[in-house]
């Protein structure tokens, strides 16, 4: 049954109660995932970072961006309670390794929605475009070291769907995510949608 | 991204020779026809092996700054080389995931293999007989060079390894893994000997100590551990630096007394940082120079000096420390 409904058998609604045919049309509408691409986890990972979704302090210098997303398997279900580490450089480009600035441990909702608020990355001087780092743990799943780069970055001209093999660490277009700007002239920050998909073991 | 990988570094000099044992003078110089993509060193064989952006392979004697072989390559984008202490095997490992091992006196590759990512760390043994190659984010790989066999590979862990060390006497293998952990494996069977998570964040160089019983290791922590190879606690820490840097390369001298090691800007892994050496007994600094730019590689020579490699836009430059 549960087969036939995620095929989307219409015969077979008929002859189901009312919660498996809403159960039914619910994963009729999962889709398939493509895994979210590898990246690699780069020099700077710092193990042990706080759990907090605020990554920048207030008052720091740069453009303020919220990070948002869900986590799904590939076949389409949402993943509460992964761990997702992200770490990135200040709007100057820099990391912190004395302490756990710009560094944090989220987890998943019971939607599988993460989102964090920082700063937008500024140009670390040995790459060649912004980023942040994930790492992504979800039990019985692949662990996943990616990053997230931002279609405004320069380094693209606008077109992060050819120009993204400029920086030979950016292994698909997808990490390359859409960038809004949101907010009053006075404030205006930037808000980035990244979903991520792991494969199971 | 490694320091290593990058292109164009320069080492014409250095700014400050705070210490005795610097390098003084200029360093030789070895005229290339294209910029250096990566190099090797062995100090053993007198040898480097130099990829330039022509899409060449080099290998040099350093004796005489002579030219032994050139070895035509498919692509200049090599991310990594090693050279084997017997000066008879070149490894180079390109952006795609194609690795290769090269016979240097023929010039013929003795095998090829195709990795899942590019190469993050690769290291001979210490008698040229087994090669271990870390792809980025993958498990290490051990081969006998000889009959090209993969004898094992390592456990998966997160992220993958960042540095490979042979203990001299041929039983272990060291690694620093991205997940903070150096990890110790019995080098014929790949079996896990012992672990130690005392960094914080990445370890990114390590070698064994002379009698094979210790590992030194140091990263983004900014410290060097010496770590128990049978065990995996740790046995002594030198002094932390206060110095934005973290460890990009390390060498224990062939007696043991000293350990050597090219250090990485934090704000900037491009840019020149310092070379320092340490003298084990006293955990005191013994030399450091700042050259003003980038260190690529070195290696001891079987004498005790300390050998390290640069390159400008057209040469290769060779420092030696007496």
């Amino acid at each position: 049954m549960l087969k036939s409904a995620a095929l989307g058998s219409v015969t077979l609604l008929s002859t189901l109660s009312f919660d498996e045919a809403l159960w039914g049309r619910q994963l009729s509408e999962q889709k398939s995932r493509k895994p979210t691409a590898w990246d690699e986890i780069g020099p700077f990972y710092k193990r042990d970072a706080p759990q907090s979704a605020q990554l920048s302090r207030p008052g720091d210098p740069g453009l303020p961006v919220r990070v948002s997303g869900k986590v799904f398997d590939t076949r389409g279900n949402v993943l509460s309670g992964t761990k997702i580490e992200v770490w990135q450089a200040n709007h100057q480009g820099l990391y912190d390794l004395d302490g756990y600035s710009y560094r944090g441990t989220l987890i998943a909702d019971g939607e599988g929605a993460y989102d964090f608020r920082s700063v937008m990355p500024g140009h670390y001087p040995g790459r060649i475009c912004q980023h942040i780092h994930y790492l992504v743990s979800a039990p019985g799943h692949k662990l996943l070291t990616t990053q997230l780069y931002f279609a405004t970055d320069p380094v693209f001209e606008g077109d992060p769907e050819h120009n993204y093999t400029r920086d030979p660490l950016i292994q698909s277009s997808d990490l390359v995510r859409p960038v809004t700007l949101a907010g009053d002239p006075n404030e205006i920050h930037a808000l980035v949608n990244f979903e991520i998909v792991v494969e199971q073991l | 991204m490694r320091p290593g990988s990058f292109a164009m570094v320069l080492f014409a000099g250095f700014a400050t020779a705070a210490m005795a044992q610097a390098p003084q003078g200029s360093p030789e110089i070895i005229k290339l026809q294209a910029p250096v993509t990566s190099v090797a060193l062995s100090a053993t064989s007198n040898r480097a092996a130099v990829v330039s952006r022509d899409k060449k392979l080099t290998l040099w004697d350093l004796a005489d700054s002579r030219l032994l072989r050139t070895i035509a390559l498919v692509t200049a984008d090599i991310d990594v080389t090693a050279i084997s202490d017997d000066g008879r095997w070149i490894f180079t490992g390109d952006h795609s995931g194609n690795g290769c091992i090269w016979e240097a006196s023929t010039g013929q590759a003795q095998f090829q293999l195709r990795l899942p990512h590019y190469p993050s760390a690769v290291s001979f043994s210490r008698d040229s007989k087994l090669i271990a190659i870390a792809p980025m984010g993958d498990p290490v790989q051990v081969f006998e060079v000889a009959t090209s066999r993969m004898l094992y590979q390592t456990k998966a862990v997160t992220g993958g390894t960042e540095a490979i060390a042979f203990s001299r006497d041929g039983t272990s293998i060291a690694t620093a893994d991205a997940d903070t952990t150096v990890r110790i494996y019995d080098a014929r069977t790949g079996k896990l000997v012992a672990e130690n998570r005392d960094f914080l964040l990445e370890p990114l160089a390590l070698d064994f100590s002379a009698d094979s019983r210790q590992v030194i290791a140091g990263g983004g922590d900014k410290v060097l551990i010496f770590i128990s190879a049978t065990s995996g606690k740790v046995i002594r820490r030198l002094e932390k630096t206060d110095e934005p840097v973290s460890f990009s390369s390390l060498r224990v001298s062939p007696d043991g007394s000293l350990i050597a090691a090219i250090l990485m800007k934090a704000e900037n892994m491009s840019q020149p940082a310092p070379v320092v050496m340490w003298e084990v007994s006293s955990g005191q600094k013994k030399s450091q120079w700042m050259p003003t730019t980038l260190a690529l590689c070195m290696d001891w020579t079987r004498d005790g000096r300390l050998i390290s490699a640069g390159s400008d836009s057209d040469s290769l430059h060779i420092w030696r420390v007496p």
